[in-house]
């Protein structure tokens, strides 16, 4: 046989071999997946959409969909879910948490999540920084001294220096909103509590004690240096708006992984990729954030490749994506620290009676809300704060389990009125459905409740009046992940987030002897008989953890679970 | 005996017209049948639904099949249920909204017409800056500020729909008192209100009554749009447009039967009542008999 | 003066008052939404002193009175104030998206008259035909379904399972930049830019919605234009032309011209009703026009750009039908205003 010929032949069998071997290392995947089956969960055994069934170059735009564009990017001026969303990626935090897996913080696995910010850490414990990178506490615990990170940079180039964090600091004091509320919650009374020790160092100080969460809170996606040199460059800092929130409406001054390049409210927001980030270069330059408000075509747009990520779906259109469809995957945690709720106002109307909102608490259909209305998504929830906190959490703390004909001697027996009023935000098809299963358990026993499907805005302004029988509406645990801090917010009778109006003063002073403790078994034990309390009688009854669903391209990796559920792009890749 | 022979030979002469009326046009008897069912829904609806349908069930999102004809939607409602008990809803708002309509709209419509002073003008202008107002967003306004009730959306539609009713008596006055019999009636010294509420109204009813039908559809249909932005009647309330609004999302991943069905049940109760004021409009005008 | 012409002024100087009435009768419906904006705004997790705050800068703290006045002072500025939703002016909100909802009206009224003409001439040209028989059923039929209802059927049938037409999300596709503006519509836009990529695309994506709004209305028009050509047809003047031996295209384009008068004012209120449906189409196709703007902004208690809007959509409405009567009073002698 000539060379020639062998040689053709080698190259049939090699290529033959490297099919065969290819052909049994790539079978379809198999995966377990969960589906409603005409009114049953069950599990089937199905073909997973292979991820990189046809090799496909990124992008180069990742194309975001969401409900409504931001507002703006004023970070004291709270924009809603998308802002916060925006916010992340060009600001960054000044501190993040460490990334560990799922086990670490106590919940189930996620799928598609490459790893969960580590919240259950105490003081400083599993923070890394980001715009700090390093600090030494004081041995009393009320002073941090900071180091800004050497090669943090802007979009512009410049270097991040103390006078951007300092002067965050006092626009916060000086507009009074969402980022003095921040400081204050650390424990920073207000400007003068922050110093400039020199160029790149920053000293700051808790006067009334010190604070368990001071690092948890600089993690909170509000708080970040902003440079100010571009903004007087720029000269947007004028007589008439020292503080530039003229400019903050329209773009962003931050040294996060991106930037707005352009800002078309109500249609979409342009980012860029900022060439100086100090963590490196993105796989995608370009960012659209596009506004479309309808879940189904935000849906469709996914499906079919046209948009790359979006969340905010329908549970149904969730439901469609567990196995993978067209384009798209789900992805996600099933335990965040995202909660549905339901809250009762306890001090006047139909549930102050103590036997009213005990009533509710055993009428309430858990297992059926999150087999049904939710279809299976998240986690039946017992404890008042959610259990990624930590040790701190008191996984029983519930007193309550569905039971209606205990809701019925105990309605009867509070000599409870014969009808009450549901309210629920209109723009979340799942929540009418849990409106519905409740009247109709109310309806057993011969109580009419109301539902009340009004605007979100309209709920959340009746929440924080009071004036409400019953509310189902969702509530983050506390960005700052401590349950001190999370009882305090939703059950402290001086707290503005108290929308139930529970006011007990036992049991607020022992919150507030919680938030001026040191970490440790003294104050685990405080925390959980606390909220044993808040669960039996605080009116905001734990009913799912709603977990965190994403609807991506099965092409896209790098999805981490921040404490504040928010994606950063930059942590993307596309394979 | 006498008497009554003349008498049934007069109604044996309508009846026997009616029939041939009928006989010649079968969209009317469509139509004609079409209002009955519905009526009868509105009435009987609740008794012949197989399924309390507002009541949650564990059957959700079926598809049409023998449990359930038409259907389950996401609460596990039944669709079929629903659709017979929407007319209790939706027929009732349609009716009342156009009657109320009527009510408002007629008398203020004579009045405008028939006054040419500044009284009647200003009438007519107040209707025309109403009727100015775009009626999906004044309603939502409107629904959301009293509350979601049946009462609160007919009266708002009502309000809509009433400077219809003021034109179209308005221009109907307009022609009517160029007739010999209003001079007559003005000579013999009837005073103006006499006028107005003796002889104008009543021969001014004809382009109400053919309207009315067709307003009360059109309610219908505002009640629906209403609904489909989330400012109709509260839910559960069986109501053919929430029903639409809850099923088009359910469109793209594919569940159609929670939307289709109560479109086509809309569809055919505006179409009876359209058709019904067509065969109305035939029937009293003389000249087309 | 002559009649017409004194009566033609006089509406026009009613115009002054009615406008008045309507802004404040605007102005007030919209301050009786419920729902706080301020609070709104802030997300109810603020402290009381932002709140305050905000109301203050808002002006929301003044007499009702008083806010009208600043308003209208505003107004008359072309001020209409700001949006909390998306921070801009109202006025600058309305005129970026104004252009898309004309762009569906005029289509789909153009489309709708133009088809309405044609078939309801045909139609009365052999009543009682086929041709006649359909336009009947097909006006009973589109008229008596909601137009968001339509709309829905044709996305199932097109979009999802057909596939032939694009996603109901908006006026272009993901990957498509809009033509640089000159009107805001972007058929007009991308021809003068030359863009014919862009074009196409906007023509695929305004195709669903204006086929439902054209399909939904041009059924009345239809109705409207037979049953008038067919009573003009029985007329005094048009029997003498008959007899006279006229041609009959000359007699039909007589009669087309004496048909005219009720069809236009038929047109008008159509165009109204659209103005007002025009609400839930762009919901369903999420078309990012006044009527998406108009629904997200009473859901989100957004005083300013829910005010804004209905002055302007009220505005253009009492225009509108100003012009309808003082084209009936100069048509129609005997017509009084």
């Amino acid at each position: 046989m000539s060379t020639g010929r062998l040689a053709k032949w080698g190259l049939w069998v090699l290529v033959l071999l490297s099919l065969a071997l290819a052909s049994v290392g790539c079978g379809p995947e198999k995966v377990v997946v969960t589906e409603i089956v005409e009114g049953q969960v069950v599990e089937k055994i199905v073909t997973a959409t292979p991820a990189s069934e046809e090799a496909s170059p990124a992008p180069d735009t990742l194309v975001v969909l969401l409900p409504a564009t931001p507002p703006g990017f004023d970070p004291d001026v709270w924009g809603g879910k998308f802002w916060e969303m925006a916010l992340v990626n060009v600001y960054d935090s000044v501190m993040d948490y460490e990334m560990v897996s799922e086990e670490e913080i106590g919940i189930p696995k996620g799928t598609g999540i490459g790893g969960v910010a580590k919240v259950n850490g105490m003081g400083d414990e599993g923070i890394v920084g980001n715009f700090f990178e390093s600090w030494e506490i004081s041995p009393d615990g009320q002073t941090v001294t900071l180091h800004v990170r050497n090669g943090l940079k802007s979009y512009w180039g410049h270097q991040a220096t103390a006078d951007d964090w300092l002067w965050r600091v006092q626009r916060a004091f000086a507009l009074k909103d969402v980022g003095q509320f921040q400081l204050q919650v650390m424990g920073i009374t207000g400007p003068e509590d922050v110093k400039k020790i020199d160029d790149m160092t920053i000293e700051m100080h808790t006067p009334r004690g010190p604070s368990p969460i001071f690092f948890k809170g600089l993690c909170v996606p509000v708080l970040f240096g902003v440079d100010i040199d571009e903004m007087k460059k720029e000269g947007l800092l004028t007589e008439e708006d020292p503080w530039g929130t003229e400019a903050f409406k329209k773009g962003d001054f931050g040294f996060g992984a991106d930037h707005v390049a352009e800002f078309v409210p109500g249609s979409h927001v342009k980012f860029v990729a900022n060439p100086y980030y100090w963590k490196g270069e993105p796989t995608f330059k370009t960012v659209i954030m596009r506004e479309v408000p309808e879940s189904s075509n935000r849906f469709a747009m996914v499906v079919n490749g046209e948009a790359h990520l979006t969340e905010e779906l329908s549970l149904v259109q969730k439901n469609e994506l567990r196995a993978g469809l067209g384009e798209a995957v789900l992805l996600g945690l099933p335990d965040t620290n995202f909660m549905l709720n339901i809250f009762a106002q306890r001090s006047t109307g139909p549930f102050a009676k103590k036997e009213c909102f005990q009533a509710l608490g055993y009428a309430v259909p858990y297992e059926d809300i999150h087999r049904l209305a939710y279809m299976g998504f998240g986690r039946v929830m017992h404890e008042a704060i959610p259990r990624m906190f930590g040790p701190n959490v008191n996984l029983d703390a519930l007193p309550y389990s569905y039971d209606p004909d205990k809701a019925a001697e105990l309605w009867k027996a509070g000599n409870c009125p014969s009808s009450f009023r549901l309210m629920y935000d209109a723009v979340i098809p799942e929540w009418e459905d849990i409106a519905i299963l409740l009247r109709t358990e109310f309806a057993k026993f011969g109580v009419d409740v109301i539902l009340d499907k009004q605007a979100e805005g309209t709920v959340t302004a009746n929440l924080s009046k009071h004036d409400f029988d019953a509310v189902i509406e969702w509530s983050s645990a506390a960005f700052v992940a401590d349950v001190g801090y999370g009882a305090w917010l939703y059950w402290h009778k001086d707290s503005f987030a108290n929308f139930q109006a529970w006011y007990d003063d036992e049991t607020s002073a022992k919150i507030d002897q919680s938030m001026l403790m040191l970490p440790g078994p003294e104050r685990t034990a405080l925390l959980h008989e606390v909220q044993v309390k808040l669960l039996a009688e605080g009116g905001k009854l734990p009913v799912l953890n709603t977990g965190w669903q994403i609807a991506a391209n099965k092409h896209l990796h790098g999805f981490y679970w921040y404490s504040t559920q928010k994606i950063r792009w930059f942590d993307l890749t596309w394979e | 005996m006498d008497g009554v022979k003349r008498l049934s030979g007069t109604l044996g002469r309508d009846v026997r017209y009616l029939v041939g009326f009928f006989r010649a046009r079968p969209l009317s008897v469509v139509g004609l049948v079409l209002v009955l069912i519905f009526v009868s829904l509105m009435v009987f609806g609740r008794s012949l639904a197989p399924y309390d349908p507002e009541k949650a069930s564990s059957d959700f999102l079926f598809p049409p099949g023998p449990k359930h004809w038409m259907g389950t939607d996401r609460a596990g409602l039944d669709v079929f249920s629903r659709i017979l008990v929407a007319p209790q809803v939706d027929l009732t708002i349609g009716l009342s909204a156009a009657a109320l309509a009527v009510l408002i709209g007629t008398p203020l419509g004579v009045i405008s017409g028939y006054m040419h002073n500044w009284y009647g003008s200003t009438i007519a202008r107040v209707f025309d800056v109403l009727q100015c107002l775009p009626p999906f967003v004044v309603a939502m306004c409107l629904v959301a500020f009293a509350g979601q009730s049946v009462s609160n959306v007919i009266i708002v539609i009502a309000l809509l729909n009433s400077p219809l009713f003021v034109r179209l008596v308005r221009s109907k006055v307009h022609s009517v008192q160029e007739r010999k019999f209003v001079e007559a009636a003005a000579c013999l010294g009837n005073s103006k209100w006499r006028i107005m509420f003796r002889h104008l109204l009543p021969n001014s009813l004809e382009p109400v009554l053919i309207q009315f039908p067709v307003n009360a559809g059109w309610a219908i249909l505002l009640t629906s749009g209403l609904s489909f932005v989330g400012a109709g009647v509260r839910p559960p309330t069986p109501e053919w447009g929430a029903m639409i609004a809850v099923g088009a999302p359910l469109l793209v991943t594919g569940q159609w039967w929670v939307a289709m069905f109560p479109g086509i049940a809309v569809g055919l109760c505006v179409l009876g009542l359209a058709l019904s004021a067509n065969a109305l409009e035939i029937l009293l005008d003389p000249t087309r008999r | 003066m002559d009649r017409p012409a004194r009566a033609v002024l006089t509406r026009i100087a009613l115009v002054i008052p009615q406008l008045i009435g309507l802004t404040a009768l605007v102005f007030l419906l919209v301050r009786l939404l419920p729902g706080d904006p301020v609070i709104s705004r802030l997300g109810g997790v603020a402290p009381q002193e932002s709140i305050d705050n905000l109301r203050h800068k808002l002006g929301l703290d003044l007499p009702i009175h008083v806010q009208y006045l600043n308003y209208m002072k505003g107004l008359l500025h072309g001020d209409l104030g700001d949006s909390w939703r998306t921070a801009q002016p109202v006025m600058e909100d309305i005129k970026m998206r104004l252009p898309a909802t004309l762009e569906l009206l005029i289509l789909g009224m153009g489309i709708a008259v133009f088809l309405g003409l044609l078939v309801g001439v045909i139609s009365a040209g052999k009543p009682g035909g086929l041709v006649d028989r359909l336009t009947i059923l097909y006006a009973l039929l589109a008229g008596s379904m909601p137009e968001f209802y339509i709309g829905l059927i044709l996305v199932f049938v097109f979009y999802v399972t057909l596939g032939v037409a694009p996603a109901p999300a908006g006026r272009l596709g993901i990957a498509m930049l809009p033509p640089p503006r000159l009107t805001g519509m972007y058929l007009i836009d991308s021809v003068m830019a030359g863009q014919w990529d862009t074009f196409r695309d906007a023509l695929r994506h305004l195709a669903l919605p204006v086929i439902t709004l054209s399909f939904w209305q041009a059924g009345a028009i239809m109705k409207m234009t037979r049953s008038t050509m067919l009573q003009i047809d029985e007329s005094d003047f048009i029997n003498y032309a008959r007899l006279v031996g006229v041609k009959p295209s000359i007699m039909r384009r007589y009669t087309l011209r004496n048909a005219l008068p009720p069809i236009i004012s038929l047109a008008i209120t159509i165009f109204a009703i659209l103005i007002g449906a025009v609400v839930l189409i762009e919901q369903v196709f999420s078309w990012g026009g006044l009527g998406q703007y108009s629904v997200q902004s009473v859901i989100s208690a957004d005083y300013e750009a829910v005010t804004g809007f209905l002055m302007i959509a009220a505005s253009i409405s009492l225009l509108l039908f100003i012009v309808m009567d003082v084209l009936y009073a100069l048509i129609d002698p005997r017509v009084k205003l």
